[in-house]
């Protein structure tokens, strides 16, 4: 069985995010020669690691840390074989090994990824959080400072991170709305309770419920009942498995690409561009709002908190308010997946596959406003094959869940493949738009696992070995 | 649609000869595939497949220790084709030819793919009975074909002509399609 | 695809032909109507198996086995998840005579049960592999339309035949 969550024992950022506050970020990816180094460098952060425990009005902290660790990165601490060979398959191969299945292929193969993601060399992430550049800079210096005081210990790259002006991403969508809603975890306040929010799991007669804290936090029950407790319970136990996710955009193509298809279909670019997503560029879902008159300039603000509480059975089957193909549905079909209408329970199929998304834009150098930008994804799950991989691979990269064939999603078209999206339009003609190649390039992907507080004491203390 | 023959199945276990099993297995590896494959040129087959039966496949925690080991290795075939199956056991050695010794030449009175009667005969002793069978289509292969390159030119005609008029429309249409048959 | 052979318990294999004929008789009944990611499924219960002389050996097959091969287009987690939410009860009836059967209240144990007993292929052959059941039903949809839209486009006016065809792509746009 599994046991009552221990907030203290979780790291930070997780079931709850640190929030807009907490705007600027750095990750350093650092590669260890020795176990001694590796195990010295966690002595070194673990008690500085934030946890998951809710701060007080008065004492917010500065900044805040996270640690990752990547399947080499156990293997460095010197984790023994029997524990190894017992993580999942898709941890302990990496996506490199994974990658054509993800779609990296073409410009996101591996062998183009920035160095040193997915080769195999990062062994630790550090993750600084800030609310200001200034504070960011100090923290990113003393962690410098400290790892380059261990022996056998580098920092093999960084990655810097800002959020944009009113939520937006590189597309100038407004992002990051929909995030679960975990059994037994309280919502920061000001977001609508659990059977309201629409963001749980969609039950009959319109009403939700939170999703199990299992599929989130190893060692607790998840959607199927189970506990999971792979490869050692101690090890895994309050600890979550990490997708990070360097992604370039190309912002320029995107938009000659809304314009050519706004010229194709006779629709607005903004109608163009929220069928492609799901929501309109300022995070009104489409299932809520399908049309605008005049939708204006839709970047200058962003919703605070859309009305998440939708779902798209039984009056939008056929996709005509919200696209069967669009990026949200995809990502998250909610109650949609109910094989024509025999199943009443269609949340079912959906609950077992959610991810936790704390992504951020970033821009190469920070704030140049160069074309060399993009989103580092970051996103949290019990199982990466099960969530990530599903709806990556199978539900965004594909069609055929949805009926669609070998669609993709039209943000993660690739060259040498093609695919459509189709609008159903009031007047019965369908409007298509095709699916533009390598509008989102992957950089590199590395999985890790986010251990609790307890496991990360003992890894730094040499157990498990 | 079909009008002549329901997608079935065929089922074969044929007993693999005493000490030839690692030749069998060698057998199935070097058999091509892909677009290579001799089924191929085996009318109206959908899916064909070979798997080796050993031991004790079904043992899982629950199954009693009486439960007994297969004492032989067994080849099970199986094969989902439009056509009875006696014309699909004819298509099977007339299309694999020569593979289909290289593998059931391995077992046990297998009399050879040149012998049309033994084999015939052969593959309908071995059939195993199909107590369900459920199919998704009933439709054959070529018309699968047809149908999938058919999707195909819709698709990419429906996003040609979305925009247009009702003249351009149909001129678009009959230009794509106008000399296919009804 | 997937082979597996599973050992029946005492009776049962008499129990499972009576069901498979009434199914055959009742198709809904055991059928996988709502599954959209199976091409072909067959179910065979041995109490023999066929006989070809020595060097064969008779084997001794006691209370029967269970013979299930499917061929199916999805990958194998929400395969067995569809199995478990959309014809759990059919899957039960069939599965419940064999040993070790978990029952479907959990995917997890479910897909562990099939995967212990799945017999990797020795050889696989498809006549069309890039296309998934989806697809095929959506292609042979297509297809049926498609005579008659061609048919209109000869003998109706452009009027008429954009009416027909905005009505072919309302209800087909999701097949293409």
């Amino acid at each position: 069985m599994g046991t009552a969550l221990d907030l203290a024992d979780v790291q930070g950022n997780i079931l709850n995010s640190y929030g807009s506050g907490f705007g600027h970020c750095v990750h350093l990816l650092l590669h260890a020669d020795t176990p001694q180094a590796a195990r010295q460098c966690l002595r070194q952060v673990e008690g500085r690691v934030t946890r998951a425990v809710r701060w007080s009005r008065t004492h917010r902290p500065r900044t805040t840390l996270n640690v990752g660790i990547t399947y080499s990165g156990f293997e460095r601490l010197g984790l023994r074989r029997s524990l190894l060979d017992r993580f999942p398959e898709a941890f302990r191969q990496g996506p490199s090994k994974r990658a054509a299945a993800l779609g990296d292929t073409g410009l996101s193969s591996p062998a183009r990824w920035e160095e040193p993601l997915g080769a195999g060399r990062v062994h630790l992430l550090l993750t600084v959080c800030a609310q200001t550049t200034d504070d960011l800079s100090d923290a990113r210096q003393r962690l410098r400072e400290e790892v380059g005081a261990i022996d056998g210990l580098t920092v093999d790259a960084e990655q810097e991170t800002h959020e944009l002006q009113h939520r937006r991403e590189h597309f100038g969508f407004a992002d990051g709305f929909s995030q679960p809603e975990i059994e037994g975890v309280d919502r920061p306040s000001g977001h609508r309770p659990a059977f309201d929010s629409g963001v749980g799991v969609p039950l009959p007669r319109g009403r939700w419920r939170p999703i199990k804290l299992g599929e989130f936090l190893l060692g607790h029950p998840d959607e199927d009942g189970q506990v999971e407790h792979e490869p050692d319970p101690d090890l895994v136990r309050n600890g979550t498995y990490v997708v990070y996710r360097k992604l370039r955009q190309d912002v320029l193509r995107f938009e000659e690409s809304l314009t050519a298809a706004a010229d194709r279909t006779g629709l607005s670019r903004e109608l163009v561009a929220a069928k492609i997503m799901g929501r309109w560029r300022d995070g009104t879902p489409l299932a809520t709002e399908a049309r605008r008159g005049d939708p204006g300039d839709l970047t200058e603000y962003a919703i605070e908190q859309p009305a998440n509480d939708f779902r798209y059975l039984p009056d939008d089957r056929d996709g005509h308010t919200c696209p069967v193909g669009a990026h949200i549905r995809r990502a998250n079909p909610r109650d949609a997946l109910d094989f024509g209408g025999t199943l009443t329970d269609s949340g079912a199929l959906t609950a077992r596959h959610r991810i936790i998304r704390r992504g951020m834009p970033y821009e190469e150098p920070p704030g140049s406003g160069s074309d060399d930008r993009g989103l580092l994804f970051v996103c949290y799950q019990a199982d990466i094959a099960r969530q990530y991989e599903t709806v990556q691979q199978d539900w965004c990269n594909d069609g055929d869940t949805f009926g669609l064939g070998d669609d993709p999603d039209y943000l993660f078209g690739r060259t040498g493949s093609s695919g459509k999206l189709a609008i159903p339009m009031p007047d019965g003609r369908p409007r298509f738009v095709e699916v533009p190649a390598d509008l989102v390039v992957t950089r590199g992907t590395e999985y890790l696992f986010a251990p609790g507080m307890a496991a990360l004491r003992k890894l730094a203390q040499e157990a498990f070995g | 649609m079909n009008h002549t023959w329901l997608t079935a199945p065929l089922t074969v276990l044929t007993p693999v000869c005493p000490g030839e099993e690692d030749a069998l297995a060698d057998s199935l590896k070097q058999l091509p595939q892909g677009a290579d494959s001799p089924f191929r040129r085996v009318a109206e087959t959908h899916f064909a497949r070979w798997v080796v039966l050993c031991g004790s496949p079904w043992r899982v925690p629950g199954v009693p220790r009486r439960s007994r080991p297969l004492r032989m290795q067994y080849l099970l075939f199986t094969s989902t084709a439009n056509c009875p199956p006696e014309q699909h056991v004819e298509d099977l050695r007339t299309g694999l030819h020569g593979h289909a010794d290289a593998v059931w030449g391995h077992c046990v009175g297998y009399p050879g793919h040149d012998r049309a009667a033994e084999f015939r005969r052969y593959l309908l002793h071995n059939r195993l009975p199909i107590d369900r069978w459920s199919p998704a289509y009933d439709a054959t292969v070529q018309e699968v074909h047809h149908a999938l390159a058919l999707r195909h030119r819709h698709a990419d005609l429906a996003v040609r002509t979305q925009t247009g008029d009702d003249l351009g429309l149909r001129d678009a249409f009959l230009t794509e399609f106008g000399r296919d048959g009804t | 695809m997937i082979t597996v052979l599973t050992a029946l318990k005492p009776l049962d294999a008499l129990r499972l032909r009576a069901l498979f004929a009434l199914t055959r008789r009742f198709p809904r009944l055991g059928g996988l109507g709502p599954l959209k990611s199976v091409y072909f499924t067959r179910w065979s219960v041995l109490t023999s198996l066929p006989y070809n002389g020595p060097p064969q050996v008779r084997e001794q097959l006691g209370h029967g086995r269970l013979l299930w091969e499917t061929v199916y287009s999805a990958p194998t987690e929400p395969y067995v998840e569809a199995f478990v939410h959309a014809v759990g009860s059919k899957v039960r009836r069939i599965w419940c005579r064999s040993y070790g059967f978990p029952g479907t209240g959990s995917v997890t144990a479910l897909a562990g049960y099939i995967g212990s007993l799945a017999i990797p292929g020795a050889y696989s052959w498809s006549a069309y592999p890039e296309a998934t059941v989806r697809t095929v039903l959506a292609a042979l949809d297509v297809a049926r339309e498609h005579r008659y839209l061609v048919q209109a486009a000869h003998t109706v006016s452009p009027e008429e035949f954009s009416v027909l065809y905005r009505g072919f792509l309302d209800r087909r746009k999701g097949d293409l």
